[in-house]
Formats: structure tokens, C-alpha cells, sequence
């Protein structure tokens, strides 16, 4: 066990994760060929998540150092994550059959959730873009973008909403805060 | 006791000076900006406006500083109830009911039970930190790491109410919380665990950013995939007025209990006012003639957490002043202000020192009646966020919340944290796992680590079950988790019997 818990710490967190999506896509077409899970999948599929994150945990704790000291005490860096694993795989089997019984709430449908979801990949772009556009102009795009497709047709408000936020953070955060936010590196000029 | 009314009359006449109150009125301000401010914790802002205390009279200093604690608790509630953004951890609790109430359109209720129940309960806290802060201190001294650890299993025992229905998965995602909250340095040992090469996961994740994720940002996307182009927020029957005065009067129990559960939980170093909110939440549940009622507006809700969570700044003082123990962060701080004017907190500053301590303690009830006419003023504006149109309340929540994260470490990765947190938020949400017991984990799975190992290290096992406190706190966690379940069924058969 300690050698597969070695091989699972040196592994990359890109490969974990690989591993985690692969896992998942397979669960979520084994709950869909049965008709009781097949409802409630998706829920499923969440708890599934939680639960191979506390697998992943449980099994890295084997690599994990003990010192002279703690192995004398009787409790080591490795009792609480496995406490908590443990008691997790317990309770996950409870709340497994208390979601696929009958009369248990259905999976909710998507509605727009690409649209939601795009709006946080949005989000995540413009922090990628702190460090070359700065937080000011970053964020006012990004709140013009949301706007716009969110459907907004008011230019005024299209226009002052971004310009207002910008002031307001920057005098708050910047002059009264002494919170330096980035200005990135294309305008890193300005400051000068 | 006539000491103590002696002390308290030099006490107000030490800062009863218009310029006393001016510096409280100031620091009330500022505090309540801070707090409402996602990513300025109460610490901060204390810590931000401590350099300006060096060329004031230490009383001056300090009534300031109390006025930005006091201003910062309360704070917190304010995003909580407009945005389901709570401003500082420990208002999460009062985003639980005082949000779904603004749903409702009862806007004016949730802020205004925000704001009175958070100036009771700092009355109460003041009272009682008064009348029993020495005898207090002394019960504080005598807790041990069992004690601790008994106590934050009690605060567990509250997902056992926060669940409602989902018992089972308020369970998992408690407990999937205290297992994220192992990732990091361990705390008594300091190896590193689960930090998959990440350098800064080496102190665990950072409690602000979580918070925003999975309220705000979970909330947010939940909305905008049910967002329909061209939607409009409906503005008929909304109360933006804040109620009388004498409407509270039916919420004077949940206050005071509040007030007092946060206040002794305050005294308990570590502890502090999350923990306090979370316990008078669960314990006002249980009271409730209609606990179904909590997590979809109650009122009692709301009172419960915002009188706990002010109710443990005086909780926080009585260690602070009597044994120089900071109870909180924002406590520390103070303590670090106390030392920069050369005070040294212990029973001999009640002593040398008695109009600065007991001046301290009336700028305490100062700060609450100042924070009762800006609160009163600042939650009429307050209460309009939450029905600003979607098309421009969205995306200012998205970048509150970036903003909020980034500038408490001026760290990307809080940023990425608090995005992933947002999209657990959101299927949580989806799918009927609720949030808050993760939260609850969180919090508490240091503090249980660190009594649960420093326990067995000084005494063994056996001292789980060696002092007679830690059993009793052990048998209310037991009794907590097992009468929600045996309760019903008792009646149940009462009701057949009959």
C-alpha cells in the first residue's frame, strides 16, 4: 500500500485529475443503466465526487512522514485524514440509499448552464488577465461582457456600470485600503 | 458590585468627551465598511487603523479600535442578507435565513433584526463581560485540550439541524470539509499533507474565499442558469421599510440567548464568533415551534446569529484583558494595540489602570447605540442591493468576489479557490447538498486536530473520559444528535398510547 500511495504522491495533479474525470464519466453511464439510479445520477455523481477526493486522501495518507514524537504519542499526521475518510465512506453508503430510494427528489434538469458555466470560465480569464491588462480594465470588460450577454440594452447603464466599479474599487482599495491591485504590465507604464 | 458601578461611572466620564465619541463614531464606520466588504476581515480592518492610534491617548486608541471590532461584527451581516455574500466568516449563519427572507421581499425585517440583534447582543456581551469577567477568565483557564475537543464535537452536532431533511448529505459534506481542511502543514507536527506540490496550499485554504465561492458565487451561477433574457427583478411587494422598535420585542429570547451562548463561546480562545453563531443557530432550531421554518426565512435565525456573533466581542475581551489571552484574531490585534501603548493586559491593568479598562467597556455600549443610528441609515441603502436589476447585480457579484479574494493576500490562487468553491456551490445547490455543514467543517477541523492530538499526547485516551466537563460536553454532543432522531418517534408513540 505504501508504494502505491508513493506512486500516487509523485504522480501530477493534471494526471489525478485525468484519472478523477475518466472515473466519473464511467459512473455516470453505469447509474444511468439502472432505472433507480438512473434518476438521480446526477446526485449521485456528486457524491461519487466527494467521495473518490476522500479515497484519493486515505490512500496518500500511507506516504505521509511520522516523526519519532508523534509515532510515541499514538497520533500521527495520518490519524484525522483517515478518521474523516473513514467515517465519509461510512456515511456515503447511507446517503447513497437514502438518494436512489423511492420518493427520493429527481435530478434537477440543466437549464442554461453553459451560459453559466461560460461566464465562469469568463471570470477566469479575466483574472488570467490581471497581469497583462490590469484588475481595472480587466474587470470593466468582463462586467460589460456579463452585461451584454446577459441581454442589457441600456447603453448608459452598459457604459456606467464598469466605469462606476473601476472608481469605486480603485478609491476604496487603492486610495483608502492601500490594497495595490494590478494595473498589469501594459499599462504598467501609467504608474511610472 | 458597587466597584464595579464606581469603575463604570469613571469609566464613562474617562470618554465622555465629544472627541471620544467622535474617534467611536469613526471606528463604528469604518468597521461596518470593512465587515461589509468581502476580503477586509474585522483583524484587518483593526489592524489597518492601528497606526493611526500611535499619536492618540491609549483610551482614545482604543475606544476607536473596540468601535471598529463592534462596527466590523455586524458588518459582515449586511452582504450576508443583500448578496448572500458574507462580509466575514462568522456571518455566514445570518446569510442562512436573512438572504431568503430578502427573496421573500421582506428586505426591510432581515436587516433590520440584523442590525438589533447584533446591537443587543453586543449589549449583552458588554454586560456580561462587566459583571463576570473574572470569574469567567478563571473557567476559561481551566479548560484543557479534552475540553476543547468536547466542545468543537458539540458544535458539530449542529449538522444534525442545518441538514434539515438531508441528513445524510448535511453529514457528507460536513465531513468532506473537515477532510479538505487536513490539506496543508499538519498542525501539530507541521508535515505536509495533500498539497499536491502547491506551495500555497501549505496553510490550507483560505476561509474568505471559500465563503464567497460557495454562497456567492454558487448562488450566482445557480441564477444564471436560470436566467431568462430580458428578466425582470420583481419589485412588487417588497418591504424595504425597517420594522418598529417594538416588533423585536418577540424576538427577545432568541436574543438573549444568542447574546449569552456567544458570549461564553467568545471567552474560549480559538472558538470565536463562527463557531458561536453556528451553536446559536442549531440551539434556537431546537427551541423553535417551527424549526422547518430555518434555512427558508426565519426570523429567529437571523436574531440568533447576528446577537451570537456580537455577543462574543465581549466573550473575546475577558481572556484579552484578564490573562493578556487574545480570544480572536481581531482580540490579538487589540492585544498588540494595548502593548504598543505600553498596557499590559492582566487582573493588575483592572487595577493601575481602571479608567482605561472600564472606559473601554462603556465605549462598548457607545459603539452599539452609535451603531443603532448608522445602521438604521446605512440599511435603508442596504437594503435596495438586493433588488438592483440582474443585469447589473450579477456581474458586480462576480467581481465582488474576485476582488474579495484577491485582496486578502493579493493571491491568485484565493481567486482560483474561490472560483472552484463557486462551482461546488452551484451543483451543491443543484442538488441538494447543503452548503453550510461544509463550512461548519472547515472551521472546526484544525481546532478538533489539535485538541484531539494535543489530548493524547499529554494524557492518553484516557483523558477523554478523565474530567468530568469533558464527559458532560460529550453527553450534550450525544443527547444533541440522538433527541432530533428518538424525539419524534417518542411522541409519536405518546400520541398512539393516548
Amino acid at each position: 500500500m505504501e508504494a502505491f500511495s508513493k506512486w500516487l504522491t509523485n504522480l501530477s495533479y493534471w494526471w489525478i485529475l485525468l484519472g478523477f474525470v475518466v472515473i466519473l464519466l464511467g459512473l455516470y453511464f453505469l447509474f444511468n443503466a439502472f432505472p433507480r439510479t438512473k434518476k438521480v445520477k446526477l446526485q449521485l455523481l456528486v457524491l461519487s465526487a466527494m467521495d473518490l477526493v476522500t479515497l484519493l486522501f486515505f490512500l496518500l495518507t500511507f506516504n505521509l512522514r511520522i516523526s519519532k514524537l508523534a509515532a510515541e504519542s499514538g497520533a500521527t499526521p495520518r490519524t484525522m485524514p483517515r478518521l474523516w475518510a473513514l467515517l465519509m465512506l461510512f456515511v456515503s453508503i447511507g446517503a447513497f440509499f437514502a438518494i436512489i430510494r423511492q420518493g427520493a427528489k429527481k435530478d434537477e434538469k440543466f437549464d442554461r448552464w453553459v451560459f453559466a458555466l461560460l461566464v465562469a470560465v469568463g471570470s477566469i480569464f479575466s483574472v488570467f488577465m490581471f497581469k497583462y491588462i490590469g484588475y481595472y480594465v480587466s474587470s470593466a470588460v468582463f462586467i460589460l461582457v456579463v452585461m451584454l450577454a446577459m441581454g442589457e440594452k441600456n447603453k448608459w447603464q452598459l457604459i456606467l456600470t464598469p466605469i462606476i466599479w473601476c472608481v469605486f474599487t480603485y478609491l476604496v482599495f487603492y486610495k483608502m485600503l492601500f490594497i495595490k491591485l494590478p494595473f498589469g504590465t501594459w499599462f504598467s507604464w501609467l504608474i511610472k | 458590585m458597587a466597584d464595579i458601578f464606581t469603575n463604570l461611572a469613571l469609566g464613562f466620564s474617562t470618554i465622555g468627551s465629544v472627541k471620544a465619541i467622535v474617534f467611536i463614531f469613526v471606528g463604528v464606520v469604518v468597521g461596518i465598511l470593512g465587515g461589509a466588504i468581502p476580503g477586509i476581515s474585522p483583524s484587518m480592518a483593526v489592524a489597518l487603523l492601528l497606526p493611526m492610534t500611535y499619536a492618540m491617548s491609549p483610551i482614545m486608541g482604543m475606544v476607536m479600535l473596540m468601535g471598529i471590532y463592534i462596527g466590523a461584527n455586524y458588518g459582515g451581516s449586511i452582504t450576508a442578507v443583500a448578496i448572500n455574500t458574507p462580509g466575514t466568516p462568522s456571518a455566514t449563519v445570518t446569510a442562512f435565513d436573512g438572504y431568503p427572507l430578502l427573496k421573500k421581499g421582506r428586505a426591510g425585517e432581515a436587516m433590520g433584526i440584523s442590525l438589533w440583534a447584533s446591537i443587543f447582543g453586543g449589549i449583552i456581551g458588554a454586560l456580561i463581560l462587566i459583571f463576570f469577567s473574572v470569574p469567567l477568565s478563571q473557567v476559561a483557564l481551566k479548560f484543557w485540550p479534552s475540553e476543547y475537543f468536547a466542545l468543537c464535537i458539540m458544535g458539530l452536532t449542529t449538522v444534525a439541524t442545518l441538514g434539515g431533511k438531508n441528513s445524510q448529505k448535511a453529514l457528507v459534506t460536513c465531513l468532506f470539509g473537515l477532510l479538505l481542511n487536513t490539506m496543508g502543514l499538519d498542525p501539530t507536527f507541521g508535515i505536509k499533507r495533500f498539497t499536491f506540490g502547491v506551495t500555497k496550499l501549505f496553510d490550507g485554504f483560505e476561509m474568505v474565499p471559500v465563503l464567497i465561492g460557495l454562497f456567492a458565487l454558487g448562488e450566482v451561477l445557480n441564477n444564471l442558469e436560470h436566467y431568462k433574457n430580458g428578466e425582470k427583478t420583481d419589485r412588487t411587494e417588497v418591504d424595504l421599510k425597517l420594522p418598529k422598535l417594538s416588533y423585536y420585542w418577540k424576538l427577545k429570547w432568541s436574543i438573549l440567548r444568542s447574546g449569552v451562548v456567544g458570549c461564553v463561546i467568545g471567552i474560549f480562545p480559538g472558538a470565536g464568533g463562527t463557531i458561536a453563531s453556528f451553536l446559536a443557530y442549531d440551539i434556537e432550531k431546537r427551541c423553535s415551534k417551527h424549526p422547518e421554518e430555518f434555512g427558508k426565512g426565519a426570523l429567529e435565525g437571523v436574531a440568533a446569529a447576528e446577537a451570537s456573533n456580537s455577543g462574543s466581542v465581549g466573550g473575546a475581551m475577558v481572556p484579552l484583558l484578564t490573562l493578556g489571552i487574545p480570544g480572536s484574531s481581531t482580540a490579538a490585534v487589540l492585544l498588540s494595540a494595548l502593548m504598543i501603548h505600553n498596557l499590559n493586559p492582566g487582573p493588575k491593568l483592572f487595577t493601575e489602570e481602571p479608567g482605561l479598562v472600564y472606559g473601554l467597556f462603556a465605549s462598548m455600549f457607545i459603539a452599539n447605540v452609535l451603531l443603532a443610528f448608522i445602521g438604521t441609515f446605512g440599511a435603508k441603502i442596504w437594503v435596495k442591493v438586493g433588488y438592483i436589476k440582474k443585469t447589473i447585480l450579477y456581474p458586480l457579484i462576480f467581481a465582488f468576489a474576485i476582488l474579495g479574494s484577491y485582496s486578502i493576500k493579493k493571491s491568485m490562487f484565493d481567486v482560483g479557490t474561490c472560483l472552484v468553491f463557486g462551482l461546488i456551490g452551484w451543483m451543491f445547490k443543484k442538488y441538494d447538498y447543503p452548503s453550510s455543514p461544509l463550512v461548519l467543517g472547515l472551521v472546526l477541523g484544525k481546532l478538533i486536530e489539535t485538541n484531539y492530538i494535543q489530548t493524547l499526547m499529554v494524557t492518553g485516551p484516557i483523558g477523554f473520559v478523565q474530567r468530568p466537563l469533558t464527559v458532560i460536553l460529550f453527553i450534550i454532543s450525544i443527547v444533541a444528535i440522538v433527541y432530533p432522531i428518538i424525539g419524534p418517534r417518542l411522541k409519536e408513540r405518546k400520541k398512539k398510547n393516548n
